[in-house]
C-alpha cells in the first residue's frame, strides 16, 4: 500500500512537471525557441524570442545584427526598439511564412554575415524553421559549400518537414559543382535520318555514337 | 533452506547451504525471456536478437572520428603491412584492421565509406559476445550464457564502439578469443593462432596482454607455452619480412615502437567501468561467497579467471605505456562475464544478504541517476530542441516507471524485477545513443558535411592532393583518396590530367610559380570561419576523356 502511494505520488509529480513544462514552453518562456548556433561568432538562428530573451541573446553572444523575417507589425516595432536601445543593427526582410522569399532578401543576410563589422548575426522568424531555415541554407550553400543532402538534413533537424526549400534555395546558388563534374553538359548523337535533307553516304547515321569533340562533325553536338 | 529478514533494508532474503547449488527451477516463476532462452536454438536466437538490437542496429550511422577515419583513408589505398594515409605509411594502422575495411569497401564498389570502418567493428563486437556467451553457456548453463551476452552487448562500449573511446574491436576479437581459449582449453595452438591474429591487427600490445594474463592466471594449463607463442612469433616474422620488403625499415620500426610513445593511462579504470555500464557494478557481486558457491567448479574457475584477466588488463594498461588500448576491451569482457554470471545467480536466487544489498543498491542508484538525467536534461532538450522531443519524452515517460519498478523490486527483494529494471536501463541507453548522441555527434562534431562539401566538386574516385595534412576525419569525409604532396612542384609528376588540390587560402595565394598553375574551383569556409580553396590544374577531366575515347573508336 505504502509503495503504491509513493508510486502514485511520483507519477502525479511527474505529470505535474510535464504539464508545467509544456505550458511554459508553449508560452515561449522556458527556452529560446529553436535557438541554435549555425557558426559560432558568425551566425545564430532562432524562432521569435521574447524581449528579455532577445536582450539576453544580444549580450550573451555579442550579436551585432538582428535579422527578422516577420511581417511588419507591433512585434517587429518592439524588436526594432530593442535593437536601437542595445545599439545593434536591425534588418527586417518580410516574407511568406513558408520560407519562399526572394533571393535578394536572403542575400542581405549573407552581406551582414560577410561584414566583420556586422557579425555575429541572429536570423529569426516566427518558429525558426522555414524562413530562417532557408536563409541558413543559402549560407551553407554559398559560404560553407555544403551538399544539398546535408543542408536538407540540417533543415530537417530544425523541424522543417515539407522538403521543398533546400531545392528552392539551391537554385539561387551561384557556384555549383555540376559544371566541373559533368562536362560536357550534354551529348547528342544524331543518328536519325535528317528530315529535310537527303541522307549522306557512309559514316553518318550508322548507329555508332560519335562526338563533336573528335572532328566537329555536324551530326554530333557536345556542349 | 533458511530464510532471513534483513532489518536494515527490509529485504527478505534466502540463504542456502553451499551444497545446494541451484534451487529447483519449477519453484520459481522465471521471467519468460530467461526461461525461453534456456534451450540452445532459443539461446542463439536470444543472443542474435541482443547483438542486433544493441550493436548492429544503427551500426553505421555514427560518423567516424579521426582514428577510424585513418583506417578508412588507408582502406582506399593498396593493401600493405600497414595502412597508407595521405599517401604515406601510417604505422598506427595494421593489416589485420585494414583487411575487413578493404573487403567491406570492395563490396561497396571500391571506395570506403563510414560503413566500411563501422560495420566490421560492429560485427567483431558481436563475434566477441558470441565467444564469451558460448564459453559461459558450456560451464555455467545456457541462461548464464545469454546473460553474459546481454552484459556484453548491452554495455555502453558496444553501443558506441567508437575508436575515440579507445575501443578497437577488431584487435580485441583476436585477444579475447585467445584469452577465452586459454581459460577454457589452456595454452594451445588455437589460442596461439588467435594471438597471431591479434598481433596482425594491433601489433605486439595485444600479444603482451595475452602473455601477461597467463602469468596472472597462474594455471599450469594456461602458461606461456611454445604452442601459444609460436603462431604470433611466426606472424611477426612474416609480417616483418613483408613490411621490410615493401616499406622503409623506419616505417616497420615506427609501427613496432609507436605504442611506447604513449603515456600511462591513469583514467583507464574509471573509463572501463563507465564503458561497461549499466552492468559493471554487478561484477562486484563475485566478492560474495554465496554467489561464488552457486557456480560449479568449472564455472567458478571461468569467472574468477576472467576477473583476473580484467584486473591484470586494468593494472597493466594503466601503468605500462602502450598497453591501454589493447587492454581495454579484454578488461571489459572480463567484467561482462563476471556481471553476467552474477546476474544469473541473482535471478536464480539463494544468495546472501550482502550481495543482495549490493545488487538492489546498485540497481536503485543506476535507475535514480538515469531518471534524474532523463528528466532533467531530457526535459530541457524536449523543450528546447524539437528534433529530440519525441525521444526525450519517450525516455522520460519510461524512466519513471522503470525507477518505480526498481524501488518496488528492492522493497520486495525481488531480484528478477530488479534485473528487469536494469535491462530496461540498457535499452534506454541504447535509445538515447541512437536517438540523441548519434545525430548530435553527426551534426555538431562530425566533419562529414565539411568534407562532403569539398568532395562533391571532384569527379568520383579522383585523387585530392594537399600541401599539408588535414584532419583525417575531414579528409575521409571528402570521399576521395587524399595524397599529401612533398612539395607543390611534385604535382607535375603525378598522373596526367587535371589534378585537384585542396589548400588553405594562404597556400593558394602563395602557390609557387614553378609548380603547375592552378585555377580556383571553389572556396569553402570551415566550421570556425577559416577559408579553404579547392583548385585544379589544367587538363582534361575524366568526362572529357570518356567522350574523346568514344569519339576515337
Amino acid at each position: 500500500m505504502r509503495t503504491a502511494i509513493v508510486l502514485t505520488a511520483l507519477a502525479a509529480a511527474a505529470a505535474g512537471v510535464g504539464v508545467w513544462l509544456t505550458v511554459e514552453t508553449r508560452n515561449n518562456r522556458l527556452v529560446w525557441d529553436h535557438f541554435d548556433v549555425v557558426k559560432r561568432g558568425y551566425l545564430y538562428r532562432s524562432g521569435q524570442l521574447n524581449p528579455d530573451q532577445l536582450r539576453q541573446a544580444i549580450r550573451m553572444y555579442g550579436l551585432r545584427t538582428v535579422v527578422s523575417f516577420q511581417i511588419p507589425g507591433a512585434g517587429v516595432e518592439k524588436e526594432r526598439a530593442i535593437a536601437r536601445e542595445m545599439g545593434v543593427d536591425f534588418v527586417n526582410l518580410p516574407m511568406p511564412g513558408d520560407g519562399f522569399g526572394r533571393e535578394d532578401q536572403f542575400r542581405e543576410v549573407l552581406k551582414a554575415v560577410d561584414d566583420p563589422g556586422r557579425r555575429p548575426v541572429l536570423v529569426h522568424c516566427a518558429r525558426g524553421t522555414c524562413r530562417t531555415g532557408a536563409s541558413v541554407a543559402l549560407y551553407r550553400f554559398e559560404r560553407d559549400g555544403w551538399t544539398v543532402d546535408d543542408v536538407a538534413a540540417e533543415m530537417q533537424r530544425q523541424t522543417y518537414r515539407e522538403g521543398w526549400l533546400p531545392g528552392y534555395v539551391w537554385n539561387m546558388v551561384k557556384a555549383r559543382p555540376m559544371p566541373e563534374r559533368f562536362e560536357p553538359r550534354f551529348l547528342h548523337d544524331q543518328n536519325l535520318p535528317a528530315a529535310d535533307a537527303p541522307s549522306t553516304s557512309s559514316g553518318e547515321g550508322d548507329g555508332r555514337p560519335t562526338s563533336g569533340l573528335a572532328a566537329g562533325k555536324e551530326s554530333s553536338h557536345v556542349h | 533452506m533458511s530464510t532471513e529478514i534483513d532489518s536494515d533494508a527490509g529485504v527478505r532474503s534466502e540463504t542456502r547451504p553451499s551444497t545446494t547449488l541451484r534451487p529447483d527451477r519449477s519453484e520459481r516463476s522465471t521471467l519468460f525471456v530467461v526461461r525461453w532462452a534456456w534451450d540452445f536454438p532459443q539461446r542463439l536466437l536470444c543472443l542474435a536478437l541482443l547483438g542486433t538490437a544493441f550493436v548492429l542496429f544503427g551500426g553505421g550511422k555514427l560518423d567516424p572520428g579521426p582514428i577510424e577515419s585513418r583506417l578508412g583513408l588507408a582502406a582506399a589505398e593498396r593493401l600493405g603491412p600497414f595502412g597508407q594515409v595521405f599517401g604515406s605509411w601510417d604505422p598506427s594502422v595494421w593489416v589485420g584492421q585494414l583487411v575487413p575495411s578493404l573487403l567491406w569497401a570492395w563490396g561497396e564498389g571500391g571506395m570506403p565509406t563510414s560503413a566500411s570502418v563501422r560495420w566490421p567493428a560492429a560485427i567483431a563486437g558481436v563475434a566477441v559476445g558470441l565467444i564469451l556467451a558460448r564459453r559461459a553457456s558450456s560451464v555455467l548453463g545456457g541462461r548464464a550464457g545469454v546473460l553474459v551476452g546481454l552484459c556484453w552487448y548491452g554495455s555502453l562500449a558496444l553501443m558506441d564502439r567508437s575508436a575515440g573511446a579507445g575501443l578497437d574491436l577488431i584487435t580485441a576479437l583476436g585477444t579475447v578469443a585467445a584469452l577465452d581459449r586459454l581459460l577454457g582449453r589452456g595454452s594451445d595452438l588455437v589460442a596461439g593462432c588467435w594471438a597471431a591474429l591479434a598481433f596482425l591487427a594491433g601489433g605486439w600490445p595485444p600479444v603482451a596482454v595475452v602473455a601477461l594474463t597467463t602469468l596472472v592466471i597462474g594455471r599450469p594449463s594456461a602458461s606461456l607455452s611454445w604452442r601459444l607463442l609460436f603462431p604470433p612469433a611466426l606472424a611477426a616474422a612474416g609480417w616483418s619480412a613483408w613490411a621490410l620488403s615493401v616499406a622503409p625499415a623506419e616505417a616497420w620500426a615506427a609501427a613496432l615502437t609507436l605504442p611506447l610513445t604513449q603515456k600511462p593511462a591513469w583514467l583507464l579504470i574509471p573509463g572501463v567501468l563507465a564503458l561497461g555500464l549499466p552492468w559493471t557494478p554487478f561484477a562486484a557481486l563475485t566478492a560474495g561467497r554465496s554467489v561464488r558457491d552457486g557456480w560449479p567448479a568449472q564455472g567458478r574457475a571461468l569467472v574468477i579467471g576472467w576477473l583476473q584477466v580484467a584486473g591484470a588488463c586494468l593494472l597493466a594498461g594503466t601503468l605500462i605505456p602502450g598497453l591501454a588500448g589493447a587492454a581495454k576491451v579484454p578488461a571489459l569482457a572480463g567484467l561482462a562475464v563476471a556481471a553476467g554470471a552474477c546476474c544469473e545467480r541473482m535471478l536464480v536466487g539463494g544468495v546472501g544478504v550482502g550481495p543482495r544489498r549490493w545488487f538492489f543498491g546498485a540497481t536503485l542508484v543506476l535507475l535514480f541517476l538515469w531518471t534524474g538525467l532523463a528528466t532533467g536534461a531530457g526535459g530541457y532538450l524536449a523543450a528546447a530542441v524539437p528534433y529530440y522531443r519525441a525521444v526525450c519524452v519517450t525516455l522520460i515517460a519510461l524512466a519513471i516507471p522503470a525507477a518505480g519498478l526498481a524501488v518496488w523490486a528492492a522493497a520486495r527483494g525481488d531480484g528478477r524485477k530488479a534485473f528487469l529494471a536494469v535491462f530496461a536501463l540498457a535499452v534506454f541507453l541504447k535509445v538515447a545513443h541512437w536517438g540523441y548522441y548519434v545525430p548530435e555527434w553527426n551534426y555538431r562534431r562530425s566533419q562529414g558535411p565539411w568534407g562532403r562539401a569539398v568532395g562533391q566538386w571532384v569527379p568520383p574516385r579522383w585523387t585530392i592532393y594537399t600541401a599539408h595534412t588535414w584532419g583525417a576525419d575531414f579528409a575521409f569525409a571528402t570521399g576521395h583518396p587524399v595524397r599529401q604532396l612533398v612539395s607543390a612542384q611534385h604535382l607535375a609528376y603525378e598522373p596526367a590530367g587535371a589534378k585537384f588540390v585542396l589548400l588553405l587560402a594562404s597556400e593558394f595565394e602563395n602557390w609557387p610559380s614553378q609548380a603547375p598553375p592552378l585555377t580556383k574551383v571553389a572556396s569553402f569556409q570551415d566550421e570556425y570561419g577559416g577559408s579553404r580553396v579547392l583548385a585544379r590544374t589544367e587538363g582534361p577531366l575524366p568526362w572529357d576523356r570518356t567522350v574523346r575515347g568514344r569519339a576515337s573508336e
